[in-house]
Parts: structure tokens; C-alpha cells; sequence
């Protein structure tokens, strides 16, 4: 009886130092891991296929991402459904749609966005997320890393991240919902990590024809936009803002994240709106919620729970 | 008996008239309710009306069978007073016991739940158009969990895809996910049944090339 309880102390002693000896090592490996993951974006050249669900909807998509003395170049192309195609140069990003004849694209000036700010930015993300290594998996035939990324209240979705071993690239990424219920899942089928990727492949094509819309961005400009958030979830900082002006209405964009989720609110002013949004819809992981305020239309969309959308909507005010 | 299984299937195949199959009824009434019930749920199952009622009774019938299972009783040793026996330290038949009668209850309510849940989810991943515009309540501190009644009346759908794809892009820049929004972003683009419309206009950007 006597070494039976000896022999349970012993076992209980052991697990105890076991995973208290265990956690601070954990906490840094799990930093290092998404630093990793931040910084892949700059440091990697591979070429693969991966498959994006979305509620019942599955698209396959091939990318290029190449690094040079230029900086970071990526091509994404939709295998199925409507040809599509974007080729980003750093900030520089141009969407082509061939069977539309169009092309947009989007530039933005100022500083560069918060990757740069990593680790301050992952310490801060701990305040509102929960984030642990889960232990290792195999994606498209590579050795990965599982972070699972959980939200601290119920203004952002969770996360889980397989991040390759070698690359830290992300090659699996599922995003849960309040209930935990997985609302978009993106995985790789296919990585070959290279030395470098042909250039051939950031080419863009004739667009003789094509309609291009230019949407120019300024950051984190808060003077003279005319409204405000006044119930914004804790986190979520202003990080851009776009102001576009048409022949008959006036257009803003207002972009909000927390590092992680992103939140655009759109206001439109002028009668002829063609987004006229009274109250929620969904597509897939992406909540919107819109309403009509002294003549202007707010719409605000993300990848967030139905209520941070709605909440935010409801305290839009004008400022001026 | 065999006689009789054939009268109750060929009554609720409508084969017959149930005063046809009354004489069942003064036989061995309990026997061929019991059998009437069974093959009603057999030819519901086969033809996908398993109702909640039917699936009940399944548990019941599990219940009912446990029941009639022999009780295990403990094998009593006769004492041993100079020495003493020692107790290992995980007595794991004591603890398969419990925990095998407890799996047997949990693959049951299993069947059931995961059956009434994946209904449930249908309904609930079904995409929401435009739903109401009943006012949510606005929380004075953001840091609290957020107090929200989904809206329930539907309104036409309204587009959004221009928005959507501007988001996406945007987004893009602000996260440390590399490229996962902008592969949001081609994916928005990429549902043939719901094209982006960019309905934005910008006379003072928008220009054509070699036109």
C-alpha cells in the first residue's frame, strides 16, 4: 500500500514537472514558428496547387511566389470556375478577368503593412488569441507544424495553421467559427519548394481592351474622413483608408485589423448606391451587415462572427 | 407466424385491407404489434423517413436489451488475515466495466445526435442573402461579449462582390497569413454564378486600354 501511494506521488511529481518544464520552451517555439510564418512571405520561392472550400463551394488555384532583388512577386491564377488571375509585386497587386475584359489595380503608398512589426505585433495578437502548438502533420507530402489560434472573445474567428517544417510557408489553414465549426479550409495539394521560379511567370498578359479601375490607397489617414467607429471591438486598429470620388456619389473605405482578422467598412453617400445592404448576409467565412444613415449606405464585411460586423455597423457616426 | 409476417408486410404495402389483416389482432396481439412496428420503421428507414420517433424507440431497445443482460457479480475471495493481498495499482477491469457500458450509451446518442445535428447544420450553412434589418443592439463596452439577435426576415439578395474583392485585396496587407486573403480574394472572383459586377464607379480612375 505503502509503495503504491509512493509510486502514484513519483508518476504525479513527474507529470507536473513534465509539463511545467515544457511550457516556456513551448511559448518560443510557438513565436518563432509564426514569425517563421510572417516572414515566409519574404524569403521563399515555390510553386504549387492548393484547394480553397468555402461552405460548398471548392476552387483549386495555382501559385508562383518568387523573391529577387526587386522584392516579392506572386502570381495566383483560379483553375476553375471564372478565369482570374492576380500578379502582386510587393504592394502593387493586379487582378485580371479575362472574360470581363477587366483589370484592376491597387497600390498602396505610406509604410508597409504589419508584417513588418512582428514579434511586437504577435504580443499583441496574444491579447486577443490564444495561440498553441498542437503538435506535427504532413501536408501535400511535407512535414508541418500545427498552431491552433483561438479567439479570447467572441468578436474574431479561430485559426489553425499548418506551416511547413523547412519553409515555415502556410500550407493548410482552417478558419472556425464561434461554434468551432470550420467556415473555410485552404490546403495544399502540391509544394516544390525551389532555388528560384521562373519570372516568365509574373508576365502580364495583352490587356488591349481591357477597362482598368485604379483603386489608390492611403494608410492609417484618420483627418477629414468624416466618420467614426465608436463601438469598435478591443484589437482592431485603422490600418487604411480610401476615399474615392464619382460623378454623383463618394465612396470610403475604412480598413480595421487586429492582425489577423480584417474588417472594411464601406460608406457611400449619394442615392444611386448600388450596394443598398439593410442588415446581415454571408458568404462563406465572410459576415457583412449593412444599414442606411443620414443618406449614406454603410456596409462593413470580414472575415469575423456576424455580431462584430453588426455591432460595428450600428456605431458608425458621422464626425463632421 | 410466418403467415402472419406476411399479412402485416402485405398490409402496409397496401397489399391487402386491413380488415384483411384483422385477424391478427385476436392472435398474439403484442408479438405482431411488436412486428408491425419493426417492419414500419424497416420500410421507413428504406425509403429515408426515419423520424425522431422511430429513432427513440432504437435506444429503448438497446436500453431493453442491457437490461436482460446477465448481472456481473464480483467473484468474492475468502480472507486472507496473515497476508495481506496488494492492490495493483489501476484495477482496469474495474474500470473497463463502467466505462464499456458507458460506450455502448455514448455510440447510441452518437447515432442520434450526429443524425439530428448534420439536419441542423444544413440549415444553418445554408448562405443567407440578405436577412432583415431588424437593429441589432449596439454594446457601450467592446470588450464584452457581443449581445446579438440574428435577424430573421429575408430581403432580396443584394450584390456585394465589388466590395468583396476590395476587401479581400485590402485585407491582404494587414495580416501575417501571407497570401491566404488574397487567394480569398481570387476565389471571390472565381464563382461563375455570382461574377463580380463592379458596379463602383470612378470616373476619374477608370479609363479604357488600347480602346
Amino acid at each position: 500500500m505503502k509503495i503504491a501511494r509512493q509510486m502514484r506521488i513519483g508518476v504525479t511529481a513527474f507529470l507536473t514537472f513534465a509539463i511545467l518544464s515544457h511550457l516556456p520552451a513551448y511559448a518560443g517555439n510557438v513565436s518563432e514558428i509564426v514569425s517563421g510564418m510572417s516572414a515566409a512571405d519574404k524569403h521563399s520561392n515555390y510553386i504549387g496547387t492548393f484547394v480553397l472550400r468555402k461552405s460548398d463551394k471548392m476552387m483549386t488555384m495555382h501559385v508562383v511566389h518568387g523573391v529577387d532583388d526587386r522584392g516579392v512577386w506572386e502570381s495566383m491564377e483560379s483553375l476553375n470556375g471564372e478565369a482570374r488571375k492576380i500578379v502582386r509585386h510587393n504592394n502593387e497587386v493586379i487582378s485580371i478577368y479575362p472574360d470581363r475584359n477587366l483589370v484592376t489595380v491597387s497600390k498602396m503608398g505610406g509604410k508597409p503593412g504589419l508584417h513588418p512589426t512582428l514579434p511586437e505585433n504577435l504580443e499583441k495578437l496574444a491579447n486577443y488569441y490564444t495561440i498553441n502548438q498542437l503538435g506535427d502533420d504532413r501536408i501535400a507530402g511535407r512535414e508541418t507544424s500545427v498552431l491552433n489560434v483561438q479567439p479570447k472573445d467572441a468578436y474574431r474567428y479561430g485559426y489553425k495553421y499548418w506551416l511547413d517544417n523547412e519553409t515555415h510557408v502556410l500550407l493548410k489553414c482552417d478558419l472556425l467559427d464561434e461554434n468551432g465549426e470550420i467556415v473555410e479550409q485552404m490546403m495544399y495539394t502540391s509544394f516544390n519548394n525551389q532555388s528560384e521560379v521562373p519570372q516568365s511567370a509574373f508576365n502580364i498578359p495583352d490587356l488591349s481592351g481591357f477597362t482598368s479601375q485604379s483603386l489608390d490607397r492611403n494608410r492609417g489617414k484618420q483627418a477629414n474622413i468624416g466618420w467614426r467607429a465608436t463601438n469598435m471591438p478591443q484589437g482592431f486598429m485603422l490600418t487604411q483608408s480610401t476615399i474615392r470620388s464619382g460623378e454623383d456619389n463618394e465612396s470610403l473605405h475604412l480598413m480595421y485589423s487586429d492582425g489577423l482578422a480584417s474588417v472594411s467598412v464601406f460608406i457611400e453617400t449619394g442615392e444611386d448606391s448600388p450596394h443598398r445592404l439593410v442588415g446581415a448576409s454571408r458568404m462563406g467565412a465572410l459576415n457583412a451587415f449593412g444599414k442606411q444613415l443620414n443618406g449614406a449606405q454603410i456596409t462593413v464585411m470580414g472575415e469575423v462572427p456576424e455580431a462584430t460586423v453588426a455591432t460595428i455597423a450600428e456605431s458608425m457616426e458621422r464626425t463632421q | 407466424m410466418n403467415e402472419d409476417k406476411e399479412k402485416i408486410s402485405a398490409w402496409l404495402d397496401d397489399a391487402i385491407e386491413y380488415n384483411e389483416a384483422g385477424s391478427l389482432e385476436s392472435e398474439q396481439d403484442e408479438r405482431a404489434f411488436a412486428t408491425t412496428t419493426r417492419y414500419q420503421m424497416i420500410g421507413d428507414a428504406l425509403r429515408g423517413k426515419v423520424t425522431e420517433a422511430s429513432m427513440i424507440d432504437i435506444s429503448a431497445s438497446v436500453r431493453e436489451a442491457i437490461s436482460r443482460e446477465p448481472e456481473i457479480v464480483p467473484v468474492t475471495r475468502p480472507a486472507r488475515p496473515i497476508q495481506r493481498e496488494a492492490k495493483p495499482l489501476f484495477d482496469f477491469g474495474s474500470w473497463l466495466r463502467p466505462v464499456g457500458g458507458l460506450a455502448v450509451a455514448a455510440t447510441v446518442a452518437m447515432v442520434m445526435v450526429v443524425t439530428l445535428t448534420d439536419k441542423q447544420t444544413a440549415t444553418d450553412n445554408a448562405v443567407v442573402a440578405n436577412v432583415g434589418q431588424q437593429p441589432v443592439q449596439a454594446l457601450p463596452v467592446n470588450n464584452t461579449a457581443p449581445v446579438y439577435a440574428r435577424p430573421g426576415v429575408a430581403m432580396p439578395a443584394v450584390n456585394l462582390n465589388s466590395y468583396v474583392t476590395e476587401h479581400s485585396e485590402y485585407a491582404a496587407q494587414d495580416t501575417i497569413q501571407g497570401m491566404m486573403p488574397y487567394a480569398r480574394s481570387v476565389s471571390y472572383g472565381s464563382e461563375k454564378n455570382t461574377a463580380l459586377k463592379n458596379t463602383t464607379k470612378d470616373s476619374q480612375t477608370e479609363k479604357n486600354l488600347g480602346k
